[in-house]
């Protein structure tokens, strides 16, 4: 009890110092603190993103579009859509589905062309699939007929805007291609880069006809919640033995990690940024190390003085490292409490990538959210605690071995 | 006695080589003759295109009308794709689709996309006859092609902007037909071959009638184009080349 208050007088003896060493565990605490609430941003953007926009958290597909799916085989569709949408409906769990066709494009202008990848969909049905209201930046949603919403760089590339017209070329479900001619109604800033820059959107029955498709999807995404993995792969798999109970074949229901490798590799950076945090960690207590060394040295004669007194060689290696883990325990729970606010800050008010974002076709958002979250925040500091405390407990061993005679005669 | 008769046999054979060398065709006149040979003043035909893939096999119909060497369109009138035309002219490419308000201009690269699917591009079926315009030649062997002896002539394009930088034709040299033609990437990559499968004699011209397209990036797969009818010399509007006269 007396080791731990002369620790804390010792600690307060050079403020100085102390908040030197302790603000090197603090800066690496709160760092990491920041990248997982960072990361934890990004994987929660990304999910939400690739089932928005790609893979729903099932996505419904004809069983050998994926297999194939480097050639576009766009006759590969989903027949009978409506049919299966009602089936769904009347399963047990509530659900946003949304009947798309994707499909690779080429817009003509004049005598230039662009690539660009159009998506057919029931408009109503993305107001609440995909939030769709927020993204317009210009004009109106289709409603019927040869009528595009076109991301706004993608417009802006081809120096058109809302009233123009412009003609798409696309291969068909019949494999063959076809041409039409769509009135620009609208710009929109999809929160993804890529879908700004290349998509352009069109009715769906509009893109059937464009396409040769009768009464047929390419996919359709279906979104819910879920408990687990477990539980999202299994509803993938009731949504598809239900469709093949009323005779629906020829489809897939996969889940949408499944398909995702993007999202696989920011799990596995979780895992990478753990090894990071260790050598990060490392750093900022090479500071403490130092300190502590440095400390001992200057203490020599108070430690021979200690000795004389008659105190134990062990407390006195308890002492030092009490220091340390000390000092270890507040930079690292300051550093946590630094991370965490600066990560609420910048949740509340978004970290804006879309310079850096601009070439790169990738399925996060621009503007991007850190999510401080109480598991990282505790095991982060129980981390650097443990780490702090461990990297002083070698300096502090020389303190042992210190000779109580030349340690009187240190100056 | 002994010198003078060497006299004349050396003359002989200074005429006999020039003999030779006046009857050895050079690859321009064989790539100018097969080009005559298929060359018509006006020419429409009907046919079809049948692609085969892993997928399955699809069957375009289409009417052609041609007129000499650079003037063809193509339009199709099997139902997935009725009312799709192909204009070549002696310099552009134009595709006109009923649902579109524009004629699309195709140019460069875009030649050698797929047409309809198919292992066709836009190029090869419209390529016309006026070959030497666009390609140097050169006569690299002779070789026997299905029991037809033929000149293998190597073709590099004389413009970055033809499709085939590259093409290797192995020329009939009795009937003056391309009995099979390899076509190259800049980089030397075989991207294409086609094998003559059948034609037939009219006026003295020879018409291809069918022959076998296999794009060398896919896996197995392969396109037949045939020409089922076809009418020589017809009367044909002048106007039927023209992009006015596309989008009607």
């Amino acid at each position: 009890m007396k080791l731990k208050g002369i620790a804390f007088r010792n600690i307060l003896r050079n403020k100085r110092r102390s908040l030197l060493s302790g603000s090197a565990i603090a800066v690496a605490a709160a760092s990491i603190v920041f990248l997982f609430a960072l990361l934890e941003g990004m994987k929660v953007d990304l999910a939400d993103n690739l089932q928005t926009y790609y893979s729903g958290t099932a996505k419904i597909m004809h069983a050998d579009y994926e297999k194939n799916k480097k050639l576009n085989p766009l006759h590969l569709t989903v027949k009978d859509p409506d049919r299966i949408t009602e089936i769904i409906g009347m399963m047990d769990r509530e659900t946003e589905i949304s009947e798309r066709i994707t499909f690779p494009s080429r817009i003509y202008i004049g005598n230039d062309y662009y690539n660009a990848m159009g998506m057919a969909v029931r408009f109503p049905d993305e107001i609440s699939f995909q939030k769709i209201e927020n993204v317009l930046s210009e004009g109106r949603f289709p409603e019927k007929g040869r009528e595009a919403v076109l991301g706004a760089k993608l417009a802006s590339k081809m120096s058109i805007g809302v009233g123009d017209k412009v003609t798409a070329l696309a291969s068909t479900a019949s494999r063959g291609s076809n041409a039409m001619t769509f009135t620009v109604t609208g710009l929109a800033v999809f929160p993804l880069h890529e879908l700004t820059n290349s998509f352009f959107m069109i009715p769906l029955e509009t893109g059937q006809r464009f396409l040769k498709m009768k009464n047929e999807v390419k996919e359709i995404l279906v979104k819910y919640k879920t408990s687990s993995d477990e539980d999202g792969k299994a509803f993938a798999d009731q949504i598809l033995q239900e469709s093949e109970k009323n005779g629906i074949s020829g489809i897939e229901a996969a889940y949408w990690k499944d398909r995702n490798e993007t999202f696989a590799m920011i799990e596995m950076a979780d895992k990478m940024y753990m090894v990071f945090a260790f050598f990060f960690l490392i750093l900022g207590c090479s500071v403490v190390i130092n300190t502590t060394m440095m400390v001992i040295y200057e203490r020599t004669k108070e430690i021979g003085m200690m000795k004389a007194l008659g105190m134990k060689d062990s407390n006195i290696v308890r002492l030092f490292f009490l220091e340390s883990f000390f000092i270890g325990i507040l930079a690292s729970l300051s550093g946590v409490l630094i991370g965490v606010v600066i990560s609420m800050i910048l949740n509340h008010t978004g970290m804006n990538f879309q310079d850096m974002m601009e070439d790169i076709d990738f399925e996060m958002s621009t503007i991007m959210y850190p999510i401080p979250t109480f598991k990282y925040a505790i095991a982060i500091f129980l981390y650097s605690s443990f780490i702090a405390s461990i990297s002083t407990f070698i300096p502090t061993l020389r303190a042992n071995k210190i000779n109580t005679v030349d340690a009187l005669k240190h100056d | 006695m002994l010198k003078k008769r060497k006299e004349w046999i050396f003359i002989i054979l200074i005429f006999a080589a020039s003999a030779v060398s006046l009857s050895a065709e050079s690859a321009e006149d064989i790539i100018e003759k097969m080009d005559d040979i298929q060359t018509f003043r006006t020419m429409e035909s009907t046919g079809k295109i049948i692609s085969n893939d892993r997928f399955g096999t699809k069957v375009s119909e289409y009417i052609s009308i041609a007129r000499g060497k650079t003037d063809f369109l193509i339009e199709f009138t099997s139902l997935e794709e009725r009312g799709q035309k192909i204009l070549r002219t002696p310099d552009e490419l134009y595709l006109f689709y009923p649902d579109s308000e524009e004629i699309i201009r195709l140019q460069g690269a875009a030649l050698r996309q797929s047409m309809l699917g198919s292992d066709i591009s836009y190029e090869d079926i419209t390529e016309g006859t006026d070959t030497l315009s666009r390609y140097n030649v050169v006569l690299t062997g002779e070789e026997i092609v299905e029991k037809n002896m033929c000149f293998v002539i190597q073709m590099d394009a004389k413009k970055k902007n033809i499709a085939y930088p590259r093409q290797i034709v192995w020329i009939d040299k009795e009937l003056y037909i391309p009995r099979k033609t390899e076509y190259y990437s800049r980089s030397g990559r075989l991207l294409k071959t086609m094998d003559l499968i059948s034609f037939e004699k009219e006026k003295g011209k020879i018409i291809l009638t069918s022959m076998i397209i296999r794009d060398k990036l896919k896996k197995t797969s392969s396109t037949e184009f045939t020409v089922d009818k076809y009418k020589v010399n017809p009367p044909v509007h002048p106007a039927t080349f023209t992009l006015e006269e596309l989008t009607w």
